[in-house]
This record gives structure tokens, C-alpha cells and sequence, in this order.
């Protein structure tokens, strides 16, 4: 669990962590209509009719991301070297939002993927932001297992699109 | 198969992969499904590649669902 590896961290003196979350001010954009994670006839008086562009960015373990970001910024991001451009990649999303039951979700149609990488040092979250907005709303933090990546491959698949695992969901 | 590769001393090439001594790793928890590749050269520690691929099984922190109500119980 997130908020046990953050604790033993803080016990062994490291006073940072990554931890998971879906950012407190992206609920708050979503009541003012700040993301269109897909299109469609809003309401009467506006219509979304382009979708926003979301990208992944990768952070460091010694990086500080979670619940209280309200944007994504590059403190702690990979340097921008082997191979790694700063501002992450741009998500396909090809897949519209959706309900099942009493759930909305969206997930992302394509796996983030970054060829040819030597990472600057180890990695072990990846932050996904609404790269359409002027401010660069981040929407969510992820981690995992720290990782090193070199002249390699990293790979984030996305879970599978339905109201248990999707990577966005509001139940 | 060829294996790209970082040198120690910076400059990248591709060897081929029955040069190298491949290590592989599963980590597998309710978070994530994580696989990775490192391969080294033999009588050598340092790793000259890795790669990783890392599937995110759920989203823990949804969003609840909770309504407010109208009024308040000593108004009402």
C-alpha cells in the first residue's frame, strides 16, 4: 500500500515519496468543465467538441508528487537526456468516456511507451495532466516499483477499460 | 537477436544478445504486474541495458459518489 511505503520511507529519514492519487484540485476542475476527456453536446449552451490532450510524464524517486499537485511541473521529472523528453508523452485516446452501473471511466487506447531510454536516474511514478489547458492540470499521480531503464524500453500498459479498473474512474 | 546497449563509457551499440548475461524479474502485487530485462556483459556488474514494462492493474482512489443534502436537520 502507497501510504505504507511512504511512512517506512519517512522511517528510514527519507522525508519524500510519491504517493497515489487523484489530485483534490482535479475534482474540483471537473465541476467547472476544466477537462474533455471526450466529446460530445455538453448542454444547450456549450458543446465539447474537441477533446483535451492528456499526457504521462515520469518522476523520480526522490520526487513529491501527490494528492495536493494542482499542475504538472518538471521538479523531479527525468532530466530531459537519453532519450527522455521533459513533459512526458501524449496518450492516444481513441476510447470515449463511459458509464457500467453507477461508474463513468476512461482509460487511455494505447500503451505510454518510451524507446531507446537511458532514465537519469531511478523512476517510480508517472503523472498524468491535461496538456490542453493553459496551466497544465495535472489529473492524477501513479507509482510503482522504482525502476531504471537503460538503452531499454519502458512500458506502461493501461488497465483494462471497464468500471473496476479503468484508469479514471468516478463510482 | 541484437541487444542495443549503453557502454561505460557512454556510447551505445548493439551486441549480440548470446554476448551478454540476461537477467529477467517479475513483480506482481494488487498495484501493478511488472516485468524487466537487464543484461550485462560476463565478469562485469555494470548493467548495459534495461528495459521494463509495467501494467497498472486499478486505480485505488476513485472518486465517491457522495450527494450534499437540501436544508440542514435543525431547519428542517
Amino acid at each position: 500500500m502507497n501510504w505504507m511505503r511512504a511512512f517506512t520511507q519517512s522511517l528510514d529519514g527519507y522525508l519524500w515519496a510519491n504517493v497515489q492519487a487523484m489530485c483534490t484540485s482535479f475534482k474540483q476542475e471537473l465541476l467547472n468543465g476544466s477537462h474533455a476527456f471526450g466529446t460530445q453536446g455538453a448542454n444547450g449552451v456549450r458543446t465539447v467538441t474537441t477533446k483535451d490532450v492528456f499526457k504521462l510524464a515520469l518522476f523520480l524517486v526522490s520526487a513529491s508528487r501527490g494528492v495536493a499537485d494542482t499542475v504538472y511541473n518538471t521538479t523531479g521529472e527525468l532530466a530531459g537526456t537519453g532519450n527522455y523528453t521533459q513533459g512526458g508523452t501524449t496518450l492516444t485516446n481513441a476510447t470515449v468516456p463511459t458509464t457500467s452501473g453507477t461508474t463513468a471511466f476512461w482509460t487511455p487506447s494505447a500503451s505510454a511507451v518510451w524507446a531507446a531510454l537511458t532514465s537519469s536516474a531511478a523512476f517510480d511514478c508517472a503523472v498524468l495532466y491535461n496538456d490542453t489547458s493553459t496551466a497544465d492540470l495535472e489529473v492524477a499521480v501513479f507509482t510503482f516499483g522504482s525502476q531504471t531503464v537503460t538503452a531499454g524500453t519502458f512500458t506502461l500498459t493501461m488497465p483494462v477499460n471497464d468500471a473496476a479498473n479503468a484508469l479514471v474512474r468516478i463510482a | 537477436m541484437r541487444i542495443h546497449i549503453l557502454r561505460e563509457d557512454g556510447t551505445e551499440d548493439d551486441v549480440d544478445e548470446t554476448l551478454l548475461v540476461k537477467t529477467e524479474g517479475v513483480v506482481d502485487d494488487d498495484n501493478e504486474h511488472t516485468t524487466w530485462v537487464e543484461y550485462r556483459f560476463p565478469q562485469s556488474d555494470v548493467i548495459v541495458h534495461r528495459s521494463a514494462h509495467v501494467t497498472i492493474k486499478r486505480w485505488p482512489h476513485g472518486l465517491g459518489g457522495d450527494l450534499g443534502g437540501f436544508g440542514d436537520k435543525e431547519s428542517a
